[in-house]
Order: structure tokens, then sequence, then C-alpha cells
């Protein structure tokens, strides 16, 4: 991150905050997709951290920490927008993209990612979240849970309940439908 | 994917692959726009709303956001009481505080001497009709008498003595107070913010002006009609052509709770401020504060208070809830005192002619009912006749038309017409 620029962000230069953010909302748009699994709610997420970021760029203490600051708070975007979304009267049943694999890919595989696809948008936004930050992200578990802004211990039983309860959620798809009466169980 | 490294290695490539999708092309140039309307917070904003923060402040596993939040909420609260304590304590101090006689240029240990009175008959009444019998206040526009009366500000016709006409603002019955140019009876709006004005012919509101704050009392001098508050210290101008406030004028401290005067002339409008003892001139020219004259015997004053002009020389005559009263003459130039009388009975009404200030004189001596017309002398500020008003107190006296006009208290209210001879020093 280029210091000079967030210096100059934090003294209300917007075209400084617009480079600073341009090269970054690549990796944030992708993360809130993830997380949110509509691209809709993604791009509110984004744009919701993004001015928020500028409006608090000044409590920004470590200029070098910009990065790491921006994608708490697009985490953080993520949970008020899942919020929001829970809140509709109408439920929206939105199409399940399971995106194109980058290679050809058997029949076999692709059952799997519709599988966990689907296990995935039943977990909560806070599952949901650590799983990404642990497992798209790469990030260290210092840097998990200060994007996530909780303390390491909740990171990890967070991200431990959220792997089992994708499995199980993997595992109930897994079992065969029952008919009865008419309605799928 | 049953395996736990299978799984977490199955999970990571989905999410890899999943992620791949760009951002719409337009997601930057909204938040370019949104974010070139709006400026960034303060830090202290920014650390209070918690999410402008690079880092959580945490003390160990606990948030103290919360805490910090109540405890500022609660410091705020303190400060308040205690300034809601301050102010009471401060408005609850008491407003009379009267000068010793060495704070006053002149001795003022007794108070003057009267002169025998001389009797004063009326010559003519005019009935005003007034079940209680109240009509307050005079003024004049140079053909016509206007005094407000319960009823409404009426318009007498010197000549013949009689009612020909009135205004009637929705507040009769409060003490409004007014001013009247040609052609027109300015009222202020007792419980608003404004000043109507009335076509002095028909009596009909021809426009409502709206002014800053409520207004307490007007005038008109220097070719405009001039506004002013207790509570705020200001005075506003009014440009009679186009019916606007042009300008609000500072003169004193706000949430002053002491009685302003007013006195007016073609080229100056001065106000006296009994807070600070003292008397500013506003400059109509440009609408400022041009000069500001000590008159030490304001600062006691606990009932009304009357400025007047004439000839250079500034009188205040201010009243205190002791029943006695003070008046003064202050030379403008040089803004010297020239003398202060002390008077026994409350003061009213100054009249400037040639040869002295005439005052009316209430509750001189033992009897409150008694009242007197007095003369002073402008030079010494001695008290040089005194008439005895058979009728009783008047509640204003004017010199206007050629008369000397009165307003009666009493079941049957009236005016009184003096010959204008009368306020005329008897050689003794």
């Amino acid at each position: 991150v280029d210091r000079e620029l967030v210096i100059r962000a934090q003294a209300g230069d917007a075209d400084a905050f617009t480079s600073l953010v341009a090269s970054a909302v690549d990796g944030l748009y992708s993360t809130s997709r993830l997380i949110l699994r509509r691209d809709d709610e993604a791009e509110d997420a984004v744009q919701d951290a993004l001015l928020r970021a500028w409006l608090g760029i000044r409590g920004l203490r470590d200029p070098d920490r910009f990065e790491a600051w921006l994608r708490r708070l697009t985490v953080h975007s993520c949970y008020r927008t899942a919020s929001r979304g829970r809140s509709r009267r109408v439920v929206e049943v939105a199409p399940i993209d399971v995106g194109e694999p980058s290679v050809p890919d058997r029949a076999e595989n692709l059952a799997a990612r519709d599988q966990l696809e689907r296990g995935f948008r039943r977990l909560p936004v806070d599952q949901r979240a650590v799983l990404v930050v642990h497992h798209f992200l790469d990030l260290s578990d210092a840097d998990a849970s200060d994007m996530l802004g909780i303390p390491i211990g909740t990171m990890k039983s967070r991200l431990h309940r959220a792997t089992a309860a994708l499995r199980a959620a993997l595992d109930a798809d897994d079992r065969e439908p029952v008919l009865v009466g008419g309605r799928t169980l | 994917v049953t395996d736990r490294d299978d799984f977490d290695r199955f999970l990571h490539d989905w999410l890899t692959e999943d992620a791949t999708r760009r951002p719409p092309s337009g997601l930057m140039d909204d938040v370019s726009t949104a974010i070139r309307s709006r400026r960034p917070r303060s830090a202290w904003s920014a650390m209070l709303r918690g999410d402008g923060m690079d880092a959580p402040i945490r003390l160990g596993s606990w948030n103290p956001r919360p805490i910090l939040l109540l405890g500022l909420l609660a410091a705020l609260l303190v400060a308040l009481a205690g300034g809601a304590l301050i102010v009471g304590g401060l408005t609850r101090q008491p407003l009379t505080v009267i000068p010793s006689p060495s704070a006053l240029t002149t001795s003022l240990s007794e108070f003057a001497q009267l002169p025998p009175s001389r009797p004063i008959s009326a010559v003519g009444s005019v009935p005003i009709g007034e079940s209680d019998g109240t009509a307050r206040r005079f003024a004049s526009d140079g053909t016509s008498l206007w005094v407000s009366a319960n009823a409404g500000i009426l318009r007498i016709d010197p000549a013949t003595a009689t009612v020909i006409g009135r205004v009637t603002p929705p507040a009769t019955g409060s003490a409004f107070d007014f001013a009247v140019t040609p052609g027109s009876v300015w009222v202020v709006d007792a419980d608003q913010a404004s000043v109507t004005r009335y076509d002095a012919k028909s009596g009909r509101s021809i426009a409502v002006i709206r002014v800053p704050t409520v207004a307490t009392w007007i005038t008109s001098a220097a070719g405009a009609i001039w506004v002013g508050t207790l509570s705020e210290g200001t005075i506003s101008r009014i440009d009679p052509a186009t019916d606007k406030v042009v300008a609000t004028v500072r003169v004193t401290d706000p949430h002053s709770s002491r009685p302003l005067a007013v006195a007016g002339e073609d080229s100056q409008v001065w106000i006296g401020l009994p807070p600070g003892g003292q008397v500013v001139r506003v400059d109509p020219a440009s609408n400022t504060v041009a000069a500001t004259v000590p008159v030490p015997a304001l600062v006691g004053a606990t009932g009304s208070t009357y400025l007047l002009i004439s000839s250079g020389t500034l009188y205040a005559l201010v009243n205190n809830s002791q029943g006695w009263s003070t008046v003064t003459a202050v030379d403008i130039a040089s803004s010297s005192t020239l003398w202060t009388t002390r008077l026994d009975g409350l003061v009213s009404s100054p009249i400037v002619r040639p040869d002295a200030l005439w005052i009316e004189l209430l509750g001189a001596g033992s009897s409150p009912a008694t009242a007197s017309i007095v003369a002073m002398d402008p030079a010494s500020g001695r008290v040089i006749d005194a008439l005895g008003d058979a009728s009783g107190p008047a509640s204003d006296l004017t010199d206007a038309l050629g008369s000397i006009w009165a307003t009666r208290f009493g079941p049957q209210g009236r005016l009184d017409q003096f010959p204008s001879a009368a306020l005329t020093v008897s050689a003794r």
C-alpha cells in the first residue's frame, strides 16, 4: 500500500482514495460474493464498505494497515448486507451459480460442487465468512481473526463449527430423499 | 471428500474457482461519485463509530467501546446538568443591583426637594369607551394622535378630540408596542416573531414582516422601523419600502433579562442597556454600534427605563422596585454625566421643552396615589416646578399637535387635553 496515497486520502483527497481502492476492489468483491453468494448483495456490500472506509479513513492510525482494515470493513459490510437480506419479507430465491470450473471436470465433481454450494448456503453468514477467510484468502490465524474482528480462539472455534456444519450439510444432501404424500422431505 | 485434508483442499479449490468473477464495471464509478459528495469524518467520530478504526480497542477479549460510549454519554449528561445548575444559579441571582450613592456621579443621599405644586386643569377630554379605562401609550404621525388601548390602537383627531379610526391587532388586550409613520401603523405581534403593518386609513393589515425573534419594542427613527428583543440583545431594522428586515445589530449579550430602553432621532438610534450600565448608539448609515456612553444609574434599573435625546443631551429615567427613581443627563459629545437626581416616586413620560425637562412623577411623597408633573432644570437637574394633576396619574403623557395629552387610568378610559402652555415653568 502506498503510504503517501493513504495520507493524502486522510487529508480528504478523493482521487488518492480512488486509486487506493481501485487495486483492491476485485479481491473485495470476490470475498463478498463468496460470503454472500449473490452478485447484487456483494456489490452492495463492497460499495458500503468503501464508503465507510472513505468516511472513516481519519480513524486509521497505521497507514500500512489500510488493506487489512479495508478487508475487515468489507466482512462487516457483508454481515450487515446479509442481515438486511434476512429481514426481507419476500424470500428471494436466487439461481445457484456454481461457476465455471477453470478446467474440464468430471460429472461427479460437478455434483460435488453443487452439493458444496447448497451446503454453503445453509451456513450462517459468520461461518461462511470464516471459511472464506481461512480457505480462500489463506490468512494467518492472527490476520484472519483481525479481519473478522474476533479473538483468535473464537475464530478457530467458529472455523471448526463451520467446517463441521458444512460437512453435515453435505452429508444431509447425500441422503436419499423420501417421498411422503407427494412431498419431498 | 470424506478425508479432512481432501475436504479442505476441495473447499479451497471450489472457493478459488468461484472467485474469478470480476465486479460490475459501474461499481467503482458509483463509489467514486459517492465519496466526492462526502467528506471524511473526524478521527474522533471514526473512533466512536468503531468501524473507522484499523484495530478495535480491546482489553484482552473484552471490547470496551460500548463502555467508552456509555462513559462519554454519562460525562455529557453530567456536563449538561452542571451547566444547567450554573445557568440556574446565575438566573436565580437577584436582578436588583442598587448602586450605592457613591457609585454615581452625584450624591444621591437625599431625594430632590419638590416645590409646592400648582394646579393644572384639562381643557378637553376624549372618551375612548374602554371598559377598564386602560389607555397606555401615545404616538403621533404629525397629523393624528394614536393611543394604544384594550380595543386596539385608536386614532384621535386633535381638532375635534374624537376617535376617528382604529387598528385592531389580534393580540388586543396585551401590552403590545407600536410605532406610527405617515400612513402606517406598525405593531409588534405579542406572541410571534413578526411585526404587522397596518394601513392607517383603513385599519387593514397590509404586511406581516418576519423578524428574527419575538420583539418587545418598536420605534421609528432615521427613516426605518427598529424592533428589539429582551432575550436576544439585538435590534432589527425594517425597510418600510420593502417591508423586509434589512439588518440585525447585536447591541448586548443575548439572554439579557433586563429591560431595554430606546430613543430614536432622525440620524441615530439609542439603546439603553441596564445590565451594563451604558447606552449604545446605533449608526443607521452602517447598521453598527457606533458609540457607547456609560450611564451608571442604569445599573440599578429594576423597573421601566426611558431614554430621551435632545440637543446633544441624553436623558435616562431609571425606575427601581423600591419606589424611587433617578434621572440622569449625559453630554453625548464627551460621554460625561452632567447630573443625576434622585426622585421619591416613579418617573415616566419625559417631555423636553425649551426651559425644562418635564416628567410624570407617580407616588411622590408619602402617598402613592399622588401624581405630579415636575420640571427639571436641564443644566443642574434641580426640580424647579411642579404641577398638581387633580385627575390623578397618567399612564402616558405626550406633547403633540399643539397640546399636552394624558392617558387616564380608571373605570372610564379617556384622554385629557391640556394647553401646550401648561408646561411652562412658572417664575417663583
